[in-house]
């Protein structure tokens, strides 16, 4: 009896083996190596000649925390996610209820249409972006003049550019989660949704106490993985606006990518970056206990 | 008999002998800008007659700094680079060049020699030379009473606000929020040295560097310039072609652009004239470009022979032809149509100033910039953004001071 439990535990670290030494390689080492790293001045001096390195404990840190441009990226990024996940997943959700609803007909093309910007080059649809965003030309401004609004600077007013970024990256990432909710809005029983008619309930009642318990796990799903997402976007203001105007849409990513790859400081970068592995850890937490405490999941 | 592992060794020692004589007679080489675009229309000679083979990159202006400095931490430099001079104590400080052979060295104007020259020695052979000056539409400046913008800030001013009140839908000219060579070429004017202490410390707040801030700060709150960032200006000839300005800051990359048919700039429209400084033009920011081999070039001989193909005279002339690039070779220079503009030129380029050779200067230009751009948008004042300018510029220069101080570089 022991000797084969022992043995089916041998079998089973053989089998789990190749994804622990993955794990191990490719994030757990990654890991602590930018932790080591983030406690050093590594820049290009060291880069030179590793005699230039100096062991500075938590000067990185200190640093960021008296560097306004640090801060900036994280009020960036705070505006980013605050506005982008109810965003992105109010239009995911709304899409999701549309196109589950027994009045639309050709679902399967509305599906694909909706979905297609998800799939689409991030740099391609960026460029078309642009233009639709331009001051002068843009098709955007267009539309707004013939309502009669004056013409708005999208992308280089420092005001406007967060705004404007943002509706790109909701527009190009809304896709994802109408099929998540459209596959658990599939899951909904007909059967209570209308024996809930029958008993008088209205469509926000019934949406609130059939719908909504429903589809909860997805939901907190697609919150986790939005805030996840959100506070790390980069590529988008990248390709847009390379972080500018006036720094308006530098994030976090985007001010590490700079400290790093570009200005070869891999002890800022590295302290940075653990400093938003922290953050996100935290706030996933926070979330996962949120979603326990309520009742449907 | 042929067994499948024979066949699969054969196959494969093939390939690797195949790979080895072709690295023999091939150079890896990166390129930027409308340079590196160009540069395939150059190579076949070369090829020809050596029977090297050259494997080009062609990389944009905007990623090239980093994607150096990533390759050389990844050890994927290419045999040959093509390097802004500005960037070549950096990559010196890495020990990533190798020293070329003297002979390339002779004969190119003493600016060029003297910018990849570091501590006596010369690190990389230079290519094209550069300046910065004013290129305007004629009949826009002609409309306000000016044969040619006028060089010294008062009077420029004046006939920029001109052009405004007559056109108050235009701007007199366009100087990129996120382009940090505007503001370093009229710093250039005031013959200030931009860095102190051994290149320790930043010297913004010295009365040079200030008078510079305060003129470029005025285009601004006069709105002789609109307050843009390269990504929302587009295409700056159709904006100059369209009147959106009437003077264009810019290097020689414009009289290569100016002749290509898609910008539809019509010969004769445009002329040149210095940047303009406190009492006339003074001296210029010396800018160009070199080419380097790297120190872990599988072939240096060959690399060598390429940038001796590529920094010759003729070559230098033809690739002027074609871009609009400037040659380093006095005998090329001897080639070149003499015209105004190639004149212009000539006499910035020989009064020019090199930037300070640290290996941080293109962050520097690029923090410099940010505060700039901030006090343009009314985030500080004058005295403030110069004050911010130190302050940030310590803070970078704060690694170099703990090396200096320990006598661990010059």
């Amino acid at each position: 009896m022991t000797r084969r439990r022992s043995s089916e535990a041998r079998a089973g670290l053989v089998f789990a083996l190749p994804v622990l030494v993955a794990t191990l390689a490719f994030l757990v080492v990654p890991t602590a190596a930018g932790l080591l790293l983030s406690l050093t001045d590594f820049d290009i001096y060291a880069l030179a000649d590793l005699a230039n390195l100096r062991l500075v404990g938590g000067g990185n840190y200190l640093a960021l925390a008296h560097e306004p441009r640090f801060w900036q990226a994280v009020s960036n990024t705070l505006v980013f996610a605050g506005i982008g996940v109810p965003a992105a997943i109010g239009t995911s959700l709304a899409t999701a209820l549309l196109l589950d609803s027994a009045t639309v007909g050709w679902k399967p093309v509305w599906r694909l249409l909706l979905f297609a910007p998800y799939v689409t080059t991030l740099v391609a649809t960026a460029l078309v972006w642009r233009y639709v965003l331009d001051t002068r030309s843009g098709l955007l401004n267009a539309a707004l003049g013939v309502v009669g609004t004056a013409p708005v600077d999208w992308l280089g007013d420092p005001k406007t550019s967060i705004p404007a970024t943002l509706i790109f990256i909701v527009w190009k990432a809304f896709g994802y989660n109408m099929l998540v909710f459209t596959a658990a809005l599939a899951t909904v029983s007909t059967d209570l949704r209308e024996a809930a008619r029958l008993d008088g309930a209205g469509p926000v009642a019934r949406f609130r106490h059939v719908t909504l318990p429903a589809i909860g796990p997805a939901l907190v799903l697609a919150s986790v993985l939005s805030v996840a997402n959100f506070l790390q976007v980069f590529a988008e203001p990248y390709v847009m606006t390379h972080g500018g105007p006036a720094q308006s849409t530098t994030t976090i990513l985007y001010f590490m990518f700079d400290e790093g790859f570009t200005w070869w400081n891999l002890g800022t970068a590295s302290a940075v970056a653990v400093i938003l592995f922290v953050a996100i850890l935290g706030l996933t937490a926070v979330q996962a206990r949120l979603a326990r405490r309520l009742e449907w999941l | 008999m042929i067994t499948r592992r024979r066949a699969l060794t054969l196959a494969g020692g093939a390939a690797l002998s195949g790979c080895m004589s072709r690295d023999d007679h091939r150079v890896t080489w990166w390129a930027m800008g409308t340079t590196g675009e160009n540069a395939p229309i150059l190579l076949p000679p070369f090829t020809r007659t050596t029977g090297i083979d050259v494997d080009l990159q062609a990389v944009p202006w905007t990623g090239a700094h980093e994607k150096l400095l990533t390759g050389f931490a990844g050890g994927s430099l290419p045999d040959v680079m093509m390097l802004n001079t500005g960037w070549l104590p950096e990559l010196n400080l890495l020990g990533a060049l190798a020293p070329p052979p003297s002979a390339l060295l002779s004969g190119h104007l003493p600016g060029a020699s003297a910018s990849v020259t570091i501590a006596g020695r010369a690190w990389a052979v230079p290519w094209t030379a550069d300046s910065w000056v004013q290129f305007y539409r004629r009949d826009l400046i002609a409309e306000v009473g000016y044969p040619a913008p006028p060089l010294d800030w008062a009077e420029w001013t004046r006939m920029a606000q001109k052009v405004v009140r007559r056109h108050p839908d235009r701007f007199a000219t366009l100087h990129l929020l996120d382009w940090p060579e505007p503001l370093f070429a009229y710093a250039a004017q005031t013959g200030e040295p931009l860095l102190r202490d051994r290149a320790g410390r930043g010297n913004f707040r010295s009365p040079g560097f200030r008078a510079a801030l305060a003129f470029y700060k005025q285009v601004f709150d006069f709105k002789l310039s609109p307050r843009v960032t390269g990504a929302e200006a587009g295409d700056t000839y159709i904006g100059l072609r369209r009147g959106w300005f009437a003077i264009l800051p810019s290097d020689a990359v414009f009289i290569g652009d100016a002749r290509r048919p898609e910008h539809r700039i019509v010969p004769g429209t445009w002329g040149a004239a210095a940047t303009p400084g406190p009492r006339g033009a003074g001296a210029a920011m010396a800018r160009g470009t070199c080419l380097a081999v790297s120190r872990t070039a599988r072939n240096p001989a060959a690399a060598w022979r390429l940038v001796a193909f590529l920094t010759g005279a003729d070559l230098q002339r033809r690739i002027f032809g074609i871009t609009g690039d400037l040659p380093t070779r006095s005998q090329a220079w001897a080639m070149l149509p003499p015209d105004p503009v190639t004149g212009l030129f000539a006499t910035q380029i020989a009064d020019s100033v090199a930037p300070p050779a640290v290996p941080e200067w293109e962050r520097i230009t690029g923090e410099v910039q940010q505060v700039a751009e901030a006090m343009v948008r009314g985030h500080f004042g004058v005295d403030a953004a110069a004050a911010e300018m130190d302050a940030r510029v310590d803070r970078i220069l704060a690694k170099r001071r703990w090396l200096l101080e320990r006598g661990r570089i010059a």
